[in-house]
């Protein structure tokens, strides 16, 4: 598989050429170096299989197809699964790419087929490609059961793609239906009386990569899997769930909170891995003073061309799709000159065209590409085969994103590497110069919110229209008789009572949708709200080269924006904002641009401080219970009203990152209502600072900055999930300080996402931990690293930051300075 | 959360997503269910009882000395019995399975989508009985009383012979399919013959006009030019019939929901009448339709017809005759009009297949020739014309000459993904001008 000796020993000698130039010296002998250009090398052993026998559970028939498949016994975690579902446990299973995880679904699925043949199976992949590439795996298998047991297994993808033809044939036909959230929300619940037989018979629901089932998407796929277990109980079947994650905190619980059902969690791997090097490399700083560092995309660069060159296979992950589109030009640029260079160096990301992916994910596998520039878009399980090489470009944000990405190089026998370089970004900061964080930590927890109003009622409309509810039903944690009634002031649902049955008119019959509208077709999962932008290149005929959902539209595609796909630069000439069209033109430029947003907070309602009961426990994190609730009124959450606003953008020229012009933008204002945490620096504190009133400000403006920093690690959530505020009495920033300034971290979505409430709780790990980042920072008066550039920040901002930091954490909250311990 | 506040949020979340109820305005919550007693008299109907569960029926005799629009019913209801056997024809077999007596079937929908959600509140039923016809509707006068009415329908069905719908493969049979799956009952006619009368109308009849009518198709022309083929626009022009305060089908739902809140059957009553109109309408289309393909060409009324009436034949493997009707629809006398163009154009290029398959190559080849000389022949027919001509020149005329010239002129139209089979004919007949002239001496006069 993975060519001879010789090209293995080619590999080896070119993987340790490069990385003794990158890292001179035995891994095992270096100590780490925060202050230096490496700061960390870490050898993470090979590991041996640990092999099980067959359970006795699983049909002898099944085991003859496996041995044919060349599985003669189980990885230790394999059988452990497969043992679970067979025994109808709930099992969710985390273990690295490429260690079989595929086995512990499909063998309890099949066997369950062999047992009965009416069994039914429903897969669900967060993406189409996913469920594409293991299509082909299950066909393997079941073509060896036709063979080995005379019994035919259907197995068909069920997604957008599937032509309305096939769709009868696969309702009925089909034992494993392999679909997507977004599918069964939309085309299959919708529609269950035509899927009858596989609900009468669903015996296994399989959740894979359910890590990316967080945030909102995770909230509306709650909803969606409790509108799909009141269909099961209509049609009398209760399916075993069998989920695979990556390595997250709480696997278990977010498949409790997922689906409602107690599981089982098998989380040590038995598969044999190839040893791994680690590194992390910090760019040199350039300018002491002002905390600059070199751009680490340059490093990034520069360290992914030296394994390209040696012929090794890389993949880059960028933490942004302009940065993708940056490191591809670069690399691109790099490898001109050599025959077929060009065509060696590809970007990735969504927004690009299906056939366009699929090519690139096919030139990975037959090695016609040999480095990949990808955004988290190539994160999950999309089979580009095995890479030797894993360059990421800037700390992804979590620590388990970290590891999945790095997981995207390795081999089975032989040796890959995984090198993180980290941006001056806070985060990164910290992340390079406490290797321990990362290496010994564990990593973070999923979250969602489910009874986030916005998603909650879009659901109950979906399964009004699919079932009737009765009186007595449930549906999330808010008391869903009374938003039925609502419902029914808007004439979308009715409560008929059937006639004559008087003790019934009160408070029984059930509830029937009464519109003549689909309410699936109004609600996405993957976002609050459904719309997005294309973006059409006029330069010629005029063609959609891609697209970008509806929040990020207005920031990346206002008019004068450059817009990149696969390094090439075009320009936005005019935003239909009402058609949500970008009309751009290709151009040739130095500069990439990045929009100003502005954004105003006003509370709409303060939440009680949370004492030690709470709503039903189901939205409880009961680990996080023993953190002392901040007791003064300095944290806050609560529901809020977010207006924000493009107001300009700034011209940054590729290579250096100069500022080399600015425009301004006449843009409609963005509202949204959503939960926020927030922080208020009393006024005898900020009274008492001996600071001039602008140094105060400043001190407060690079306080916010480096705690949404801190927010971002503690909360395990994409830059774009918070936004934050600082309270202003205008429209834009003042230049006056309010007495009592309040710093908002809201989540960036409709309704929330769950943030805020937590991020209280962890107030004091946040204050600890910001006053660490910003003490431990060793420029002088403020960078990029800590409370911002000092240029945009003003020159006492750090001095000024920390000493709020202090008085706040010296007031009586029991808050101690040991907080950066006691981080996760 | 307070229930007061809760409240307060979800109308705030209700307003932000846009959602408004269609149609009337919900009237206040009442607890007041909708009485099936007082329904049935209020729709001149009575209590149905299936299986212990009540529905509404509501049944209708149409005389047959009355007429719907030109035609008059017991003459359609005389037609219907004596040309049933060409059902078969219509649905597309030669060999019909269909047999009398025809149910015609048609439903009104809580709303299009269909789903779960979609229920067909009006299951509408129609037959020719005697010299009449008789209509009889079963209505939903409670969501609980579902699986009665289901029932009942599944009883009428029984009794059919073939079931004739108007876009009842996509619509009416699925949505009642799924109501039946949804209360786990069998499915009842799935082995029932089945005519959807929406394909052979749209051919026979898709840019029929008569009166009035016109302004009508005008207006409800579609973006791509066609004429909307909608049971109302071809009851008005085919079978002369208007309607005088119909309620809009948009309207339909509105009108139940607000029954099922208030139980007031009043708004009603007008959505049975289009219903029971639907349904003579349909009826009416039917018989003209098998009185067309009863009478071949003879029956035809325009060009339109015969051509619908040639495929109709040929579908089923009548080639002869289907040549006939290409025939007359070729050469229908009504001059210029874009319809006549097109009717006449498609009409020889069915034509031109039927003779190549007949080994009538040279009349095929007339009239491929014909199609390329006629200026209003689109250029995709042009383009197949001309590779047919191409064939037909290189291997069975053996005119080289023409067959190098045809072998051009479709490269030059050729879509950039048919170019490389083009670029190969051309190739090929050059390489067999160069070698074959001696065998081929006198092509160079034979030109097109």
């Amino acid at each position: 598989m993975e060519g001879g000796t010789r090209s293995l020993s080619r590999r080896e000698q070119a993987l340790a050429a490069a990385l003794e130039r990158l890292a001179p010296g035995r891994p095992e002998e270096r100590p780490d170096t925060p202050d230096r250009h490496v700061t960390a090398v870490r050898r993470l052993p090979a590991a041996e299989a640990t092999l099980t026998a067959f359970p006795d559970a699983l049909d002898g028939r099944l085991r003859r197809v496996l041995e044919r498949r060349g599985i003669a016994s189980l990885y230790s975690h394999q059988a452990e699964a497969i043992a679970h579902a067979l025994s109808g446990r709930h099992v969710v299973v985390t273990t690295p790419t490429a260690s079989g995880k595929t086995l512990c679904y499909n063998a309890p699925v099949l066997n369950a087929i062999l047992e009965d043949p009416a069994s039914r199976a429903l897969y669900l992949f967060p993406t189409k490609a996913l469920a594409q590439d293991q299509l082909a795996e299950l066909h393997a298998l079941s073509d060896l059961v036709a063979g080995e047991c005379g019994t035919d297994v259907g197995v068909f993808t069920y997604d957008g793609d599937t032509p309305q033809d096939a769709r009868r044939a696969i309702r009925t036909r089909a034992h494993v239906v392999l679909s997507n959230p977004d599918m069964l929300h939309s085309g299959i619940l919708p529609h269950h009386p035509r899927w009858a037989k596989l609900f009468e018979n669903l015996r296994y629901v399989v959740l894979d990569e359910l890590h990316t089932y967080r945030g909102v998407f995770g909230s509306h796929l709650c909803n969606v899997l409790r509108r799909l277990r009141r269909i099961c109980e209509h049609y009398g079947s209760d399916p075993v769930f069998i989920c695979s994650s990556a390595t997250i905190a709480n696997p278990r619980e977010l498949a409790e909170r997922l689906t409602g059902r107690t599981f089982e969690l098998v989380s040590r791997s038995g598969a044999p891995r190839g040893e791994k090097l680690f590194v992390f490399v910090n760019p040199p700083v350039v300018n002491r003073q002002l905390g600059i560092r070199r751009s680490y995309l340059g490093e990034a660069r520069r360290v992914a061309a030296e394994f390209v060159r040696r012929q090794l296979q890389v993949i880059v992950f960028a933490q942004s799709r302009l940065a993708t589109e940056i490191l591809t030009t670069y690399l691109k640029d790099d490898f001109a000159q050599e025959p077929g260079g060009q065509g060696a160096v590809r970007g990735y990301r969504g927004g690009y065209l299906p056939n366009r992916r699929r090519e690139i994910e096919q030139g990975l596998r037959d090695g016609a590409v040999r480095a990949v520039v990808s955004t988290s878009a190539l994160e999950l399980g999309i089979d580009i085969g095995a890479l030797d090489v894993a360059v990421l470009a800037g700390y992804p944000g979590t620590i388990a994103a970290t590891w999945q990405r790095a997981g995207r190089a390795g081999r089975r026998a032989a040796r890959s590497a995984a090198v993180l370089v980290a941006s001056s970004a806070p985060i990164d900061q910290f992340v390079v110069q406490h290797p321990s964080y990362f290496f010994d930590a564990s990593p973070e927890r999923a979250l969602i919110d489910p009874d986030n109003l916005h998603v909650l009622v879009d659901h109950i409309k979906c399964a009004a229209f699919e079932l009737p509810f009765r009186t007595t039903d449930r549906f999330g944690r808010h008391d869903l008789q009374e938003i039925l009634a609502i419902l029914a002031e808007e004439g979308l649902v009715h409560r008929s009572v059937p006639a004559g049955d008087l003790d019934a008119a009160e408070t029984g019959g059930s509830w029937h949708w009464t519109s003549e509208s689909y309410p699936a077709d109004a609600v996405s999962l993957r976002s609050v709200s459904s719309d997005n932008f294309v973006v059409v290149d006029t330069t010629q005929e005029p063609r959609v080269i891609g697209e970008t959902d509806f929040t990020s539209a207005l920031s990346t595609l206002h008019p004068k924006a450059i817009y990149l796909v696969e390094g090439r630069l075009f320009q936005v000439e005019q935003l239909d904002f009402e058609g949500r069209k970008a009309y751009v033109r290709e151009i040739d430029c130095d500069y990439y641009t990045d929009a100003i947003t502005y954004s105003r907070v006003t509370v709409l309602d303060e939440f009680p401080a949370r004492s030690g009961g709470d709503e039903g426990g189901t939205d409880a994190t009961p680990e996080d219970g023993d953190a002392a609730p901040p007791e003064a009124a300095q944290a806050h959450h609560g529901e809020v009203h977010v207006v924000s606003r493009v107001v300009g953008f700034k011209k940054i020229k590729f290579y250096t990152n100069e500022n080399v012009g600015a425009g301004e933008l006449d843009l409609p204002e963005q509202q949204m209502h959503t939960t926020a945490y927030w922080l208020t620096i009393p006024s005898a504190l900020m009274a008492s600072l001996p600071f001039a009133a602008d140094d105060r400000r400043d001190g407060v403006t690079g306080l916010a900055f480096a705690i949404r920093q801190v927010a971002q690690l503690l909360l395990m959530c994409d830059r774009h999930d918070i936004g934050i505020s600082i309270d202003q009495n205008g429209e834009e920033p003042s230049p006056a300080v309010s007495a009592e300034p309040r710093i908002f971290v809201y989540d960036n979505y409709p309704g929330g996402i769950g943030f805020s409430e937590p991020l209280c709780r962890m107030h004091g790990e946040l204050l600890a931990g910001t006053r660490a980042l910003i003490a431990g920072c060793a420029c002088d008066s403020g960078c990029p690293t800590c409370v911002g550039p000092a240029g945009q920040t003003g020159p006492l901002a750090k001095a000024a930051a920390l000493r709020i930091l202090d008085r706040l954490l010296d007031e009586p909250t029991g808050v101690t300075a040991a907080g950066l311990q006691s981080l996760p | 959360m307070d229930a007061s506040r809760l409240g307060s949020r979800i109308r705030d979340v209700l307003r932000q997503n846009g959602t408004h109820p269609a149609g009337l305005p919900a009237p206040p919550p009442s607890a007041s269910a909708p009485d099936p007693a007082a329904t049935a008299d209020a729709l001149g109907g009575a209590l149905h009882d299936a299986g212990g569960a009540t529905c509404v029926v509501v049944e209708r005799e149409y005389p047959g000395r009355g007429r719907h629009g030109y035609d008059r019913i017991g003459e359609c209801a005389r037609l219907a019995g004596a040309l049933v056997g060409h059902l078969g024809l219509l649905a597309g077999r030669e060999a019909p399975p269909a047999r009398a007596p025809l149910l015609f079937f048609d439903l009104e929908t809580t709303g299009l989508s269909g789903g779960a959600g979609t229920h067909a509140f009006l299951v509408g039923c129609g037959c020719f009985d005697g010299d009449v016809f008789r209509t009889r509707q079963f209505f939903l006068t409670s969501y609980a009383a579902e699986p009665g009415l289901l029932r009942s329908v599944a009883d009428r069905l029984e009794k059919a012979g073939t079931l004739v719908t108007f876009n009842g493969k996509t619509f009416d049979l699925p949505v009642i399919e799924t109501r039946f799956l949804f209360h786990r009952l069998a499915v009842p006619g799935r082995d029932l013959p089945h005519l959807d009368m929406l394909h052979p109308a749209r051919r026979m009849w898709r840019s029929a006009r008569a009166g009035t009518a016109d302004d009508a198709m005008t207006a409800d022309a579609e973006a791509d030019g066609a004429p909307r083929c909608t049971l109302g626009a071809l009851e008005q022009a085919v079978l002369g019939v208007r309607r005088t305060g119909d309620v809009p089908g948009s309207e339909v739902p509105a009108r139940y929901f607000h029954y099922v809140r208030t139980g007031q059957a009043g708004p009603l009553e007008p959505v049975f009448e289009h219903n029971r109109l639907d349904l003579l309408s349909l009826a009416g289309l039917t018989v003209r339709a098998l009185r067309l393909v009863d009478g071949g060409v003879a029956a035809a009324r325009s060009g339109r017809e015969c051509l619908a009436l040639g495929r109709l034949y040929e579908r089923v493997g009548r080639r002869d005759e289907a040549a006939t009707c290409y025939d007359a629809a070729a050469g229908w006398p009504t001059g210029g009009s874009a319809e006549a163009q097109s009717v006449r154009i498609e009409a020889r290029r069915h034509l031109a297949a039927i003779c190549r398959r007949a080994r009538r190559h040279a009349d095929a080849a007339a009239l491929w020739e014909a199609l390329i000389e006629d200026g209003a022949c689109p250029p995709a027919v042009a383009r197949e014309a001309a590779e047919a001509l191409a064939i037909h020149h290189e291997h069975r005329s053996r005119n080289l000459a023409a067959a190098h010239a045809y072998a051009q002129r479709c490269l030059r139209q050729a879509e950039p993904q048919a170019r490389q089979d083009a670029r190969r004919r051309l190739a090929r007949v050059e390489r067999k001008l160069a070698g074959g002239s001696g065998r081929n001496g006198a092509a160079g006069n034979l030109l097109p």
